[in-house]
């Protein structure tokens, strides 16, 4: 900390007293943009809340209205352009820092002992988030947003026993587009507002007796702590000010048109679809197995899911955090990272079309297999490179051994292209949607890719075994 | 020689300060309804050039900040400038 800083700092300090507040001095460690996704998540929030309510100042939630108020937000209001765009940009940067923070505490093993309830917490905030998001997209009453939604609460209709129609009762009451409205607006600016902050405060309060998890790979040497005013609350506020920076950024670049206003007679002309972070259980559902009743199977997988995640902290009970050590968990959670992505792009790619089963198949478990290879030739690498077998290269550098000489490259490709095209055509997948052509030949190119990365790796190994021998 | 180069951060925390205060002004003068892009871009810079005072200021001596960071927070302020005025003269 500079002297001038340091000095500016004292003085309010001796005022204010800040340094005496409940917040605790974090360790050196926690400098780490890594550290801070739940805390960028909580200012979109806050960004959200702001930019909300400057929006109510216009809105009108009626369904004769909601469109046109928007509207009016959007053309006629001093930076009602800017706001209504920052707004939903916000609520996406939050949904993808939910998704980050969630990913970096699993493969991090964050959960662990003590700090299991705090997993479960952040767990039901993300569920929050996502509530967020499916209620606010239904706000400005447009043909898109109208169709997608009323598709998200058919879903919800097939959820087992009472649960569908007490679900559905809750967030769209009676059935009438004027109360699920209104039960949108309620829920939206209201209900999750109030439950995310009664979650934020129970996890602070939390946070504030664990404090930040040691980095997975552990701590060398003895951990400085440094407080929080002014030191991390400077670094926050820098953080804070890029990531708005690059919000306000994208705002300006990319503004928001709103489509055409719901009408039941040109909404069949509109194939339903939901936002990008719903894309990749509608791509499940759309799977043909899952089509007319058996719908309740997939929602019911998905839900399993989703419960396997929040108990995570009572089903992985070892203690051991180093992802290096952990090789079925970090298997698992890159399958699972991929699985989204593959399915969301998919998803985006073939709006309202059934997928067969045999290229559901074909993706979903192409992509599990190829990730399970690629993390099993890592771990046996690691485990030869701490033998002393294999010379210690960087992954990296290994992957990229097919590439080293023109002749090897040539090998390759003409390796990959002759697998693609035999697997696509004996699988009979060229007269089917070019997507999935892509994903197969994307699949195959990857294992054969792996394959032969396989193959080199055992040479370099025999080669390793008989110096060793010698 | 240190002296020198804390002159330099000084000197660069001012001229911050400075484009700070500048911008702050002028985008008092920018129509919010019909130059709602040119705003936002001004805004953007605002923001970046905070960050820079924050990182450069508050590094305990001139050694510890890295350049390669100022000179993409230079980068970043040119190009929102560049499209604060591209934007300027009413796109909404």
């Amino acid at each position: 900390m500079s002297r001038p800083v340091r000095k500016i700092a004292e003085w309010i300090d001796s005022r204010v007293g800040i340094t005496n507040t409940m917040l605790r001095p974090g360790p050196e460690y926690s400098l780490n943009v890594f550290y801070w996704l739940g805390a960028l998540m909580v200012m979109a929030f806050l960004l959200q809340g702001l930019t909300g309510l400057l929006m109510l100042l216009y809105y009108t939630p009626t369904v004769t209205e909601a469109y046109s108020s928007t509207l009016f937000i959007i053309k006629y209001v001093p930076l009602g352009n800017l706001l209504e765009t920052i707004h939903l940009y916000s609520a996406y940067a939050m949904i993808l820092l939910a998704f980050m923070h969630l990913m970096r505490g699993y493969f991090a093993s964050v959960q662990k002992k003590p700090r299991e309830f705090m997993w479960v917490v952040g767990m039901l905030m993300g569920l929050v988030v996502l509530g967020f998001g499916l209620t606010g997209y239904l706000l400005p009453w447009t043909v898109v947003s109208k169709s997608a939604t009323d598709v998200t609460i058919g879903m919800i209709s097939f959820l087992p026993g009472q649960l569908g129609p007490a679900l559905k009762f809750l967030i769209a009451g009676p059935g009438s587009d004027t109360s699920e409205l209104a039960r949108f607006f309620d829920l939206h600016v209201v209900l999750l507002p109030a439950v995310f902050v009664v979650l934020l405060v129970f996890k602070m309060y939390m946070f504030e007796i664990h404090g930040a998890a040691e980095p997975a790979t552990g701590v060398k040497g003895k951990v400085r702590n440094i407080p929080w005013f002014p030191n991390i609350l400077v670094y926050f506020s820098m953080l804070s000010a890029i990531f708005l920076a690059l919000l306000v950024a994208v705002s300006v670049v990319f503004p928001i048109s709103l489509p055409p206003e719901f009408n039941p007679a040109t909404a069949s002309a509109y194939t339903p679809q939901p936002e990008w972070y719903f894309l990749w259980v509608y791509q499940i559902l759309k799977f043909s197995v899952f089509e007319g009743p058996s719908i309740t199977a997939a929602l019911a997988l998905v839900s399993v899911l989703l419960a396997l995640l929040i108990l995570l902290p009572f089903l992985d009970r070892r203690r051991e955090r180093n992802p290096a050590r952990r090789p079925i968990y970090t298997t698992l959670g890159l399958i699972a990272v991929v699985e989204v992505l593959v399915l969301t792009v998919w998803g985006y790619l073939t709006p309202g079309q059934v997928i067969p089963d045999s290229d559901a198949v074909i993706v979903t478990v192409g992509v599990a297999v190829v990730i399970s290879i690629m993390s099993w030739i890592t771990y046996r690498t690691r485990e030869q490179v701490a033998l002393g077998l294999v010379r210690a290269r960087s992954f990296a550098a290994f992957m990229g051994t097919p590439f080293r000489t023109p002749a090897l490259t040539g090998a390759f490709v003409i390796l990959l292209a002759f697998s693609s095209a035999s697997f696509a055509t004996f699988a009979n997948l060229i007269a089917s949607p070019w997507s999935t052509i892509f994903f197969s030949s994307l699949t195959i190119a990857i294992l054969s890719f792996l394959a032969m990365v396989f193959v080199i790796r055992q040479l370099v190994i025999s080669r390793g075994l008989r110096e060793v021998e010698r | 020689m240190r002296l020198h180069e804390e002159g330099v951060r000084v000197l660069l925390s001012a001229t911050l300060v400075v484009f700070l205060a500048v911008f702050a002004v002028y985008s008092w003068f920018v129509d919010l309804l019909s130059s709602q892009r040119e705003f936002g871009a001004v805004l953007t810079a605002e923001l970046v050039a905070f960050a820079m005072l924050v990182y450069v200021s508050t590094k305990p001596d001139y050694d510890a900040v890295k350049k390669s960071w100022v000179l993409t927070g230079c980068i970043a302020l040119a190009l929102f400038l560049t499209l604060a005025f591209f934007f300027s003269g009413g796109q909404p």
